[in-house]
């Protein structure tokens, strides 16, 4: 076999491998509907929840409603307020692109 | 000339050839620059718009819902609470809703409470969030303003578009977003990127949030955002805690996660409709919706819900200065304010204690009140003048005329702007109040 042939022999692989790695990866991809239990396989392993179980989980187990609980409550009533300027602000502001401004 | 050897070599070159068109003319199928049109905003001047805000909590065991007036520009928000429902006791919020406007900039956030002549004034950028130490629902209003610095520092630009490019490319799991002041260093992991439908994941660190976007077109058209958080760690004390508010023996707790429900995160879908300032075709928000992983957002009873109408191009924009004057430049500014003082002063007691000239003054302000809700097409205006007329039939010993006219018409407003269940809780507090006054001795109606 000529270096020719080796060289192409090896592209040749690699690209398929590239090929391959990539429509496993396409079609690997989770459901876009958010889910809460729904870790994404492509978020990096550090980005990671030490302990999976989110808070979601956390919650839905949870009883404790201390004092703090209902300020924090009043915390995202009274940010709510914000959300509606935010999110017309970004459609009319040039460059900005419109998303859930999470107030 | 073929040189020995070539024809052995055939097959791998066909592969390496097959393999580079398979490439090429699968990544260009792919590539979301050429296929992705992205939401982005256009410059359409001031823009002022109506929204009915209604809040949930369930945690204080609370509903209500604030009238509010708005006022964009690009470079500005400003907001007026015009009124708040239910109206017959004190509304869950920091301060009294009605009254309270705000103004915020790249440098300033103004809060003002125009009734009661009481303003917060913050330069920005303020500081980052620190411990939480407010309980039993208290939350200085004010300190909004971390949400709002937290909320500009998180927007999306064109400028990103590249980094979105990159971690939707082949083989590429999350790309980083470029670094811009006050944004902290984020990741992006792309999970759709069509002609119809982007998806998204955003990871920031410390604190560590995940934070997900999905974004549906209709003819090219935004249609919808639906954002979801569900983790969230806090660093506390050199120790990650995961998706709970940690509490000390100080009392001292993190103010970053959500308020705990049964079930937790919170998942948000705003829609999307057309609308023309100016000239300027634009997709405003029309509705938002939030809700937990158990109270769906698009279902009947979500947390949060805002419903946005009447979008409209403002010649100019209300200033840090002059917030909340809409309120004491109101023609109708004294004589709200005498009704004020005359409720505080007479509210609950019997008849015959009132004053017979303040007897006087309620029953004129009453029938003026009546007539003007009769012909205002103004939501909230005319929930006011009919609670103002109400309240002061019910101290005058005009029931029968509340129970004719006031309260059907208040009641009517309140179920036809879909708040049903503000116009239970508002009938409730009235037939409430009405008890308690029967047990107060004395002429009462």
């Amino acid at each position: 076999m000529s270096n020719r042939s080796k060289v192409f022999g090896v592209m040749g692989l690699f690209l398929a491998v590239n090929v391959v790695v990539f429509l496993v990866e396409r079609f690997d991809r989770p459901s876009p509907r958010i889910q809460a239990d729904d870790v994404d396989a492509r978020i990096p392993p550090e980005a990671l929840p030490i302990n999976r179980i989110g808070l979601a989980g956390e919650v839905a187990s949870g009883t404790f409603t201390g004092p703090s609980m209902v300020s924090l409550e009043m915390r995202e009533n009274v940010d709510f307020l914000l959300t509606p300027a935010l999110l017309v602000q970004q459609a009319i502001t040039e460059g900005a692109i419109v998303t859930y401004p999470e107030e | 000339m073929r040189r020995p050897g070539s024809a052995r070599g055939f097959l791998p070159t066909a592969v390496a050839w097959w393999g580079v068109w398979a490439c090429v003319l699968t990544f260009a199928g792919d590539m979301p620059s050429g296929v992705v049109s992205w939401p982005t905003g256009k410059p359409a001047g001031i823009v002022g718009f109506d929204c009915i805000l209604e809040e949930d909590s369930p945690l204080a065991g609370a509903r209500a819902a604030m009238f509010l007036e708005y006022a964009v520009s690009r470079q500005a928000i400003a907001y007026d609470i015009v009124w708040a429902e239910p109206c017959w006791g004190a509304i869950h919020f920091p301060v009294p809703p009605t009254g309270t406007s705000l103004y915020a900039d790249d440098a300033r956030f103004v809060v003002r409470q125009a009734l009661n002549d009481v303003a917060w004034r913050h330069s920005l950028p303020a500081t980052d969030r620190g411990v939480f130490t407010h309980t039993l629902g208290n939350y200085p209003i004010d300190e909004s303003r971390f949400a709002f610095q937290e909320a500009r520092a998180r927007r999306l630009t064109t400028d990103d578009i590249p980094a979105f490019d990159e971690a939707a490319g082949p083989g590429s799991l999350d790309a980083l977003l470029p670094e811009r002041p006050g944004r902290r260093k984020t990741r992006i992991s792309v999970t759709t990127m069509a002609a119809d439908r982007i998806g998204f994941s955003v990871l920031t660190a410390m604190p560590d949030e995940h934070r997900r976007f999905e974004y549906d077109f209709q003819s090219g058209r935004l249609a919808s955002v639906l954002a979801g958080v569900s983790e969230v760690r806090v660093p506390v004390g050199g120790f990650r805690v995961e998706a709970k508010t940690p509490e000390f023996p100080d009392g001292v707790i993190i103010d970053r996660l959500p308020a705990r429900y049964r079930a937790g995160g919170r998942v948000t879908l705003v829609e999307f409709g057309p609308q023309s300032i100016e000239g300027i075709d634009l997709d405003l928000p029309s509705r938002i919706r939030v809700g937990t992983q158990d109270r769906e957002p698009g279902g009947a009873d979500p947390l949060r819900r805002a419903t946005m109408s009447n979008y409209r191009s403002l010649p100019e924009m209300p200033s840090a200065d002059t917030i909340g004057s809409r309120f004491t430049t109101d023609p109708l500014f004294e004589r709200e304010q005498t009704f004020r003082k005359l409720t505080a002063q007479h509210w609950n007691r019997p008849i015959a204690a009132v004053d017979p000239a303040d007897a006087a003054w309620l029953r004129t302000f009453a029938d003026d009140c009546l007539g003007m809700a009769r012909e205002e097409p103004r939501l909230p205006i005319r929930l006011k003048l009919l609670f103002m007329a109400i309240a002061s039939d019910l101290m005058v010993g005009n029931g029968a005329r509340a129970d004719a006219e006031g309260l059907p018409a208040h009641d009517r407003a309140l179920r036809e702007a879909g708040l049903g269940a503000i116009a239970d809780l508002a009938a409730a507090q009235v037939a409430d109040i009405r008890a308690n006054w029967g047990r107060v001795e004395g002429d009462f109606e």
